[in-house]
């Protein structure tokens, strides 16, 4: 770990109460101590990641290290926040992982196709959910190497 | 002597050519004919009478045999008898003498020779002529001769040994010749009569047949002859019509009629359909058959004209309601198609949608009970059963919304056919059930080397609904064994899936393909009814059909083809 731990965060879109209170828990059940920053539709996330808005004065050391990205969102669409992303160079390797309840060929396609890194359909089952999550922290936040230039502490405001 | 009767064979053989101008100049008129010939021949018997030779004064030798014995022959009994009744008044009253009895005699004699005749020649072939005529030559004269016996005086003694080798001889020689000109003029008269009755039924064909009918000479085009029928179809009348050209009937320029009237001529016989245009303007559809014909050495086009407006006005409706009727359809395929989509995006989402709140209830039931694990661990069992009724029906809602959505989402998609090796996929999809049910165990046998042109990954979906269905409905029996084959049938490849299960009663098989049917009761083969629903959707989108035998407890085969 660096020495920039409790900056880890993650970054959740997702608009549906329930699904975020349900990620939330599972995260915590799973001890992954990240600070988790929820936004509700594609805007905001943009705005977010991109300091802009309400959150132009946000802590530079705040930009998260993963994005869990829904498909179905007000206001831009999952997709549309993926190529957002994917366009500028701050955000070009931030690792994005879409988590969605669609399992369709197309949505899956199109996510890989504008530069998602994974794409996981939210389980319906208690357990298997954990479980998803828990694996997800583990393989993004641990394992996962990305390039210096996406860690937050470099990111120039 | 001889030249005498020279002289009278002369005068009949005038006679003969006046006979065929009477017949021919008041044919159809039989008795004036009959009786106009026999007061010809007996004037032409008194003219060979007044040029006799005179063997003494009343007995006197001409060529009236001759006479009255053509006449009778060759023109009946009435003319025979005419010109006897003349030849033996005159014989009797203005020569008269003591040969008369023997001179009427020899008229009479003739007269019934040539009657006899005249019968047996109408039934007798053409070849037997000259035979006839002969023999009634001969008779006649041998006859001639007999009547010399009743000469007065038995004048015959010295009469016979003059007149008998000229009897016998020059006159039946007369008789034959002027007999087989005769015959001659006969057979020209009968093959000329021929001709004219077929001419005449062919103009009677031509003229009094309602079909329009024209004769055209196909070098130029021009009309040769018209019927009636034609001059009340066109409105001109036949002189106006053979005046002229087919091109000003016919709405095609003259270079596509003359192709026409080739092709008339060269097949024999053929149909074409034109527009022809009548006099008062009006076009008219008309159907033409066209064929040669042969006129004195002269090749001609008949052709029957067939109006066929009514027809094709009637055929052009009939097209016009078809394409109408096509429209209709069209429009309300593509509506139905349109409502088929909209439903199935409504099951789509709403599925779709149903998920998320069902996620919320297992999610948080999940948290809940973890909660409650922490303050009390031993659970009652009411608990722990109420728990697991609510976690196997979230678990029983959720395959539903999957298969709800694979069901709709299989209507919607197109296909990517492709080479597949089926018995590999069975076995991949077998592999993927037993090792899902550890529980199961059945024996597989998957024929090798069955491939077919399909989706793949439709036709994955459809197999793994059939064999779950196989190993589902086998769980229940000792020694479960599941087959996939395939055989052909009617020129088609045709796959199955038999399995020795539970089966079901045949007169529910028509339940079988119906979403939310189920044959079984849910608690102990527990399933969606959607299953066979969707393997439907699969195999009819390839174009194929399915169908199912089963035997109550003996086991069940689902039989599916892929079409084309």
């Amino acid at each position: 770990m660096n020495g920039i731990g409790e900056f880890q965060t993650i970054l959740l879109v997702e608009d549906n109460p329930d699904d975020e209170e349900l990620t939330l828990l599972a995260f915590k059940n799973n001890h992954i101590a990240n600070s988790i920053i929820v936004v509700h539709d594609g805007a905001e996330a943009l705005d977010f990641m991109f300091r802009r808005k309400a959150y132009a004065n946000r802590d530079v050391r705040t930009t998260p290290r993963l994005v869990l990205l829904d498909l179905k969102l007000p206001k831009l669409s999952g997709f549309d926040v993926l190529q957002e992303l994917r366009n500028n160079d701050m955000t070009r390797f931030l690792p994005v992982v879409i988590l969605t309840t669609s399992n369709q060929d197309e949505d899956i396609i199109n996510s890989y196709k504008f530069g998602a890194n994974s794409f996981i359909r939210k389980p319906v089952e208690f357990s298997k959910f954990n479980e998803a999550i828990k694996a997800l922290g583990m393989y993004w936040l641990v394992l996962n190497e990305v390039p210096l230039s996406t860690k937050p502490s470099l990111i120039k405001g | 002597m001889v030249l005498s009767i020279i002289q009278n064979i002369s005068i009949i053989i005038a006679a003969e050519v006046l006979y065929h101008f009477l017949s021919k100049s008041f044919s159809g008129k039989a008795y004036l004919i009959s009786i106009l010939n026999g007061i010809l021949f007996g004037l032409t018997a008194v003219l060979a009478m007044m040029t006799p030779f005179r063997f003494e004064s009343g007995i006197i030798y001409d060529g009236r045999t001759i006479v009255i014995g053509i006449a009778t022959l060759f023109g009946g009994p009435l003319t025979g008898s005419m010109a006897s009744a003349i030849a033996a008044s005159y014989r009797i009253f203005i020569v008269g003498g003591s040969g008369y009895l023997a001179g009427v005699l020899s008229i009479l004699e003739a007269f019934v020779i040539g009657a006899i005749f005249n019968r047996i020649r109408k039934h007798s072939k053409p070849s037997q002529e000259l035979l006839l005529v002969i023999a009634s030559a001969l008779l006649i004269h041998i006859f001639m001769l007999l009547a010399q016996l009743f000469l007065p005086n038995e004048r015959w003694r010295l009469v016979l040994p003059v007149i008998a080798p000229v009897v016998l001889t020059i006159y039946p020689i007369g008789f034959i010749l002027v007999s087989a000109l005769f015959i001659e003029a006969e057979k020209s008269a009968r093959v000329q009569e021929k001709l004219q009755e077929s001419e005449e039924r062919y103009r009677k064909i031509f003229n009094n047949h309602h079909t329009v009918m024209l004769i055209i000479d196909p070098q130029s085009g021009a009309v040769i002859d018209a019927n009636p029928a034609a001059e009340a179809y066109y409105g001109y009348s036949r002189e106006a019509l053979c005046s002229m050209n087919i091109t000003d009937i016919n709405t095609l320029n003259p270079e596509e009629v003359k192709q026409g009237m080739a092709r008339a001529k060269q097949f024999r016989k053929n149909a074409f359909q034109f527009r022809h245009r009548l006099a008062s303007g009006e076009i008219r559809d008309v159907e033409v058959f066209s064929g040669p014909i042969d006129f004195s050495g002269k090749e001609y086009l008949y052709s029957i004209v067939h109006d066929i407006s009514e027809k094709m006005e009637a055929e052009r409706k009939i097209a016009e309601i078809n394409e109408n009727l096509e429209k209709i359809v069209a429009k309300r395929t593509e509506a139905l198609e349109a409502a088929n989509r909209e439903l199935e995006s409504f099951a789509y989402s709403v599925s779709h949608d149903l998920r998320a709140p069902l996620r919320a209830i297992e999610g948080f039931f999940g948290f809940l009970m973890q909660e409650i694990a922490e303050i009390n661990p031993s659970l009652s069992d009411n608990a722990r059963h109420y728990q697991e009724r609510i976690r196997f029906n979230i678990t029983k809602m959720n395959l539903l919304i999957d298969d709800l959505l694979n069901l709709s989402r299989i209507g919607t998609q197109e296909l990517s056919l492709q080479s597949v090796d089926m018995s590999e996929l069975a076995r991949e999809v077998a592999n993927e059930l037993l090792s899902e049910n550890p529980g199961r165990r059945a024996a597989i046998t998957i024929d090798p080397a069955m491939t077919c042109i399909a989706d793949k990954a439709l036709l994955k979906v459809a197999l793994t609904n059939l064999f779950s269905n196989a190993l589902k409905y086998t769980s229940t029996v000792i020694q479960p064994s599941i087959r996939f084959s395939s055989m052909d049938k009617d020129n088609e490849r045709v796959y199955f899936i038999k399995d020795n299960g539970i089966g079901f009663d045949m007169q529910y098989a028509g339940k079988l393909f119906t979403p939310f049917q189920k044959l079984h009761s849910d608690k102990r083969y527990p399933g969606t009814g959607i299953g066979l629903s969707i393997v439907r959707r699969v195999i009819s989108k390839h174009g194929g059909k399915i169908w199912a035998e089963a035997v109550p407890d003996k086991g069940a085969t689902f039989y599916f083809t892929l079409g084309g």
